[in-house]
């Protein structure tokens, strides 16, 4: 399934030649604000500056939102490995983190296991799943893949429904998932330090997958699926390894979000969870792993802002979103590349415009 | 046996349902390669404004009349809007229509509320036939009437009129319409039209059935789009068999096994992907 090794292209080299794998699109936002050279240090500064505010006076209220802002920002990254990295748009990733929520709930339940071995379980039945799915639809194209992901989803929804006696069914099921030092309001400094924790291990692990070979080659395969088989690369393996690495995330992300929330109901698997993940990787700007992140503040952050205005606030989300996709198809990672960059840095960017 | 024909025809009633979606989603699909995940919307707002209508007019007519024309309008305003800048994205069509369903989702509930409504019946429809012994509410049978009037209407006008004949031959090749110097484009809004009046009238008429409420749209897309990839992309014959297949699975599994009843046909679909991925009638080379 690997393809021969070759080096990777270093990013300055595969700028200059037009033809080379398609431009690393993940230094798009962090590096283009701090320099190509160094980035690792401003990343921790930046992380580090998140991680103080935990001992910031006052900021509980705030702590909490930044917690749904780490997980989901670590599920919408594996979604935009999937649809920004690899092209493939699928409609019921809410599965893989949902899958990932239920595992947790169930083993602490029912099998009276800890959180620590539903990080472990989750990304096990996360990848038997995507293997499942993807063998099943992969083959076929973009439109059935999204119907049939979508079906999937839906029907592991209603079978979180129906069968209530395990799940707990629509009334859902609560469940101390969290670690009993991270658990409740007393303790929600460490729950952020956690999912902090969570989200900057994801982010790195996400970022080396990207410019591995392995990311390369995904890239290549989004933007001329025929040209990459042709050069020798087995697409369907690709895509398939694509799929069980993106269930990985999300379904770690489930892990968490039952962690934080200690309740779950099957809406974690339905499609609001799927438009939720995808408004984010649109919004940050798909193809980079930084625009996911912002893109999950901003719509976390905007459903709380617009929530205090307004009941509908996820109509004025929809409609924000409809714009987004109509008149900014790099999201704002685009739109940074593309002015930001230039008061930064004074150079102009190139960010490729597809998702 | 009475209760398998009971069943056969309860079958058929959510087959009639899922056909009127299913039929307009796989036509816009095969035509413009657009997936529109709005769809199960126009079903909704089929069943809102029918709703509405009737009890302002008092006649379930022209209710009816009323939902068709408002989806067919709202078909030609989104596809003009929202769906036509974005031709030659079609990734970001996909993520459109998605971004239409939280649009959609949230006007009905500003409008309508969150809660369910009850869709009286029209009085000349209330009360059951016998089958068998059996009473089958005769509301029921108007529906199944209706899909195949409706199934028969559609059958004609794609096959006996110029223009259905035209949208026929651009599900099959697109281009070589537009070189015979068709404007495609007028034909692309007249089937995202077509495609909303059918989900739209297959609301209003199932509203006194199903009721008006904020999940329709949702409950309803997954069977259509099983519907869809049973039947097969662009082929409008294959989705009222499939439509009418998937119905009696779905009838007779919940009937005998409730919980089941959706994995059988998640597994119908999973069985014909594999098979023959091109559905039962697919038109070949569409969606691949």
């Amino acid at each position: 399934m690997k393809p021969a090794t070759r080096p990777a292209p270093a990013p300055a080299a595969a700028r200059q030649e037009p033809d080379a794998v398609a431009a690393p699109s993940t230094k798009s936002l962090f590096a283009r604000v701090l320099g190509p050279g160094a980035p690792d240090r401003h990343l921790v500064i930046i992380f580090g500056c998140l991680a103080l505010l935990a001992f910031v006076p006052g900021v509980r209220y705030l702590l909490s939102l930044l917690i749904g802002v780490y997980i989901f920002a670590v599920f919408a990254m594996s979604f935009d490995l999937l649809m920004g990295f690899g092209g493939i748009i699928s409609f019921g990733h809410a599965l893989f983190f949902g899958v990932g929520t239920y595992t947790a709930a169930l083993l602490v339940k029912r099998g009276h296991l800890d959180f620590w071995a539903a990080l472990v379980a989750a990304p096990v039945v996360a990848i038997v799943l995507s293997l499942i799915v993807g063998a099943m639809t992969l083959r076929v194209k973009g439109v059935y893949f999204a119907m049939v992901t979508m079906a999937f989803a839906e029907f592991f929804r209603i079978l979180a429904e129906k069968f209530s006696k395990i799940t707990g069914g629509g009334d859902g099921l609560a469940v101390d998932i969290a670690p009993a030092w991270a658990y409740g309001p007393r303790h929600r400094i460490q729950m952020y330090l956690l999912a902090l924790a969570f989200m900057v291990i994801c982010f790195l692990a996400l970022r080396r997958i990207v410019n591995s070979p392995f990311g390369r080659v995904l890239v290549a395969i989004r933007e001329n699926e025929g040209r990459a088989a042709v050069l020798g690369y087995n697409v369907f393996a690709h895509k398939l390894v694509a799929l069980s690495l993106a269930g990985v995330f999300a379904a770690w992300a489930g892990v968490m979000y039952g962690a934080a929330e200690n309740f779950v109901v099957p809406g974690v698997l339905g499609t609001v969870t799927t438009i939720n993940g995808m408004l984010m990787v649109i919004i940050g700007g798909a193809g980079t792993l930084s625009g996911p992140i912002v893109g999950a503040t901003v719509v976390q952050l905007a459903g709380v802002l617009l929530s205090t205005y307004t009941r509908r606030w996820r109509l004025v989300l929809g409609v924000g979103y409809a714009l987004v996709v109509m008149f900014m198809p790099g999201g704002l990672a685009g739109v940074w590349a593309k002015w930001g960059a230039r008061w930064v840095k004074g150079s102009p960017a190139n960010v490729s415009h597809q998702v | 046996m009475a209760l398998v024909l009971w069943l056969a025809l309860q079958g058929l009633t959510l087959g009639m349902i899922w056909f009127l979606i299913a039929s307009g989603l796989s036509l816009i699909f095969g035509l413009m390669d657009v997936l529109n995940f709005a769809h199960g919307a126009f079903y909704m707002l089929g069943a809102y404004v029918g709703l509405t209508v009737y009890l302002h007019s008092g006649s379930f007519l022209v209710a009816v009349v009323a939902g068709a024309v408002f989806g067919a309008a709202l078909g030609a305003v989104i596809e003009a809007l929202a769906i036509r800048p974005l031709y030659g994205r079609p990734t970001f069509q996909i993520l459109m229509t998605l971004g239409l369903i939280l649009v959609f989702d949230e006007a009905v509930q500003a409008v309508w509320g969150p809660y369910p409504l009850v869709f009286p019946m029209p009085p000349a429809l209330v009360g059951s036939l016998n089958v068998l012994d059996r009473p089958f509410p005769i509301y029921r049978v108007f529906i199944i009437a209706m899909g195949l009037l409706i199934w028969l209407a559609l059958h004609l006008f794609l096959t006996r009129t110029r223009l259905g004949i035209t949208v026929r031959a651009g599900v099959e090749n697109r281009e070589m319409v537009q070189a015979l110097g068709v404007n495609i484009k007028l034909i692309f809004t007249l089937v995202f039209a077509l495609g909303g009046l059918l989900a739209a009238l297959g609301g209003a008429i199932a509203g006194p059935f199903e009721g008006a409420h904020p999940l329709l749209a949702a409950e309803n897309l997954l069977p259509a789009f099983i519907v869809v990839v049973v039947g097969g992309l662009g082929s409008f014959n294959g989705s009222a068999v499939a439509a009418i297949l998937v119905g009696l699975c779905q009838s007779f599994v919940a009937f005998y096994q409730p919980g089941l009843a959706l994995a059988v046909n998640v597994g119908l679909m999973a069985l014909v992907l594999m098979i023959r991925p091109e559905g039962l009638m697919g038109v070949k080379g569409v969606g691949r």
